[in-house]
């Protein structure tokens, strides 16, 4: 098998079976009384992303974690728990705004801890962080507002869009590690589309939005402080995630559901390509023969 | 003091300095002079070469008591060079070295031990990405003489291999080699 292929199973193809064998068992999707969502979807999520991390970059050596990519094992497990509470409080928002405020605080100062006195010396360095965090939180609010506003196939599609074309955006900023992470992420929430399609008002819920919004904010904010990818790449990819809004355009309320999902999707892609296509060229232009 | 005295009283003196043991000399690491190269296989085919162009650190040596001498190296991981821009990025991004959590690589000897009159082995350890490995390796005195500021420099290499997973770098395995072999030429003054 040759490299690429290999690549793919490992980080995509096996990751995403992991999550949606736990998911079909979690919903009991082949009985007629069973669930729309569960609590166990950020689990199977969580389960199918920490195996590709595993394949891509192996375990993490040490804990307590050190190194950026074993943050993001660590991270994933503790994304997993946070989609279950998530789940049950999810009416509960100002505990959901709090908690992430907190996770997102509390977990960006515990990964730019030693690039702050070093890379970024003095005020410098809490306004990194500070900024870095706070985008983090905004993005993560945002996509559970959206989802909770627009339940069904839009959310968990146009995330797993975004984590794939971030993938190739994060590739072509000199990551491959990060870009097959972020692959994996697609991976799994893509996994969860064809239960969302099958299931009657099927739809990932609170918990499994924590999860992948969660990680890939996460993603992102490593990008930016160790690879780094420039900032305006990522906030492109931000925007670009928050096309379910469409929805809420009053013109388009009316309209069958799936011409919503069908919009989401093209206005994605649209605004993918618009990140995508200048991070390519600027990638070719200075790559000469590389190509990894 | 009649002049016989006089030169039995000097003739002594300088026969016990001569006897004394030298004092272990040190020296600084001359960058513009160190090679630092490593060497890996890509795609399980051929090896490609690449280089840190920032080496800096201390040698000491002592030629009488070999166990007192030390070496201290440290190496900017944000200076490696493979002739490809891109690819340079790319080995000092997470996926390799992390160069902005990880800026150093250092080797530190703890023992000194002489094999033979141009051979001594150094044990130590070294630290790629926050991971610190112990390593042994047989290191070969190339010379001894004067730069031209005068200067008295000495020069040695060592070659050893080392596997990348052990310190954590593990991305692309198995089709970028786990084993890469390093190569460090030093010059040396004082």
């Amino acid at each position: 098998m040759d490299f690429l292929a290999q690549q793919l199973l490992w980080g995509a193809v096996l990751p995403a079976s992991i999550t949606l064998t736990v998911l079909v068992a979690s919903w009991r999707a082949w009985r007629r009384d069973g669930v729309s969502t569960h609590w166990g979807t950020p689990l199977a999520l969580s389960l199918g992303y920490l195996f590709a991390h595993w394949r891509i970059v192996g375990l993490p050596l040490r804990f307590p974690p050190v190194d950026s990519n074993e943050w993001l094992f660590a991270v994933a497990i503790a994304l997993g728990f946070w989609g279950v509470i998530e789940h049950f409080a999810c009416r509960q928002s100002l505990l959901g705004e709090a908690g992430r405020a907190v996770l997102a605080v509390t977990i960006s100062w515990l990964v730019l801890r030693p690039l702050m006195g070093t890379l970024w010396q003095g005020m410098s360095a809490y306004i990194w962080w500070l900024l870095l965090a706070l985008g983090w939180w905004l993005w993560w609010s945002l996509q559970a507002r959206i989802a909770s506003s627009i339940p069904g196939l839009p959310a968990p599609l146009v995330l797993s869009m975004v984590a794939g074309g971030g993938g190739f955006v994060l590739l072509w900023s000199n990551s491959s590690s990060l870009s097959q992470l972020s692959g994996a992420v697609a991976a799994v929430a893509g996994a969860t589309v064809p239960l969302v399609l099958w299931r009657r008002e099927g739809n990932i819920g609170a918990g499994g939005v924590a999860f992948i919004a969660g990680l890939l904010g996460f993603i992102w904010v490593n990008a930016i402080a160790f690879v780094p990818v420039p900032v305006w790449r990522i906030a492109m990819l931000a925007v670009a995630s928050l096309t379910p809004c469409v929805a809420l355009l009053p013109a388009l309320k009316q309209k069958p559901g799936w011409n919503i999902v069908v919009m989401c999707a093209i206005a994605t892609a649209i605004l993918l390509s618009a990140v995508m296509v200048p991070t390519y060229r600027a990638y070719v232009a200075s790559a000469g023969a590389y190509g990894y | 003091m009649n002049t016989r005295w006089k030169f039995f009283v000097l003739a002594t003196a300088a026969l016990l300095v001569w006897m004394l043991p030298v004092a272990a000399q040190t020296y600084q690491i001359d960058p513009v002079h160190t090679s630092l190269v490593f060497r890996v296989k890509h795609m399980n085919t051929a090896y490609v070469y690449g280089m840190f162009r920032e080496v800096k650190g201390t040698v000491i040596v002592d030629e009488a008591n070999p166990a007192r001498s030390s070496i201290n190296i440290e190496v900017n991981a944000d200076s490696v060079f493979t002739a490809n821009e891109q690819r340079d990025n790319h080995l000092r991004s997470p996926d390799f070295f992390n160069t902005r959590q990880f800026p150093t690589i250092t080797f530190r000897s703890t023992e000194v031990r002489r094999v033979n009159a141009n051979t001594v082995q150094v044990r130590g350890n070294l630290t790629i990405r926050g991971i610190t490995r112990p390593l042994t390796t047989s290191v070969t005195l190339t010379g001894k003489g004067k730069n031209p500021r005068g200067q008295d420099i000495i020069g040695f290499e060592t070659t050893f291999t080392i596997r990348r997973s052990e310190f954590g770098i593990r991305y692309g395995l198995p089709g970028l080699g786990d084993e890469v072999r390093v190569t460090l030429s030093v010059e040396a003054g004082r």
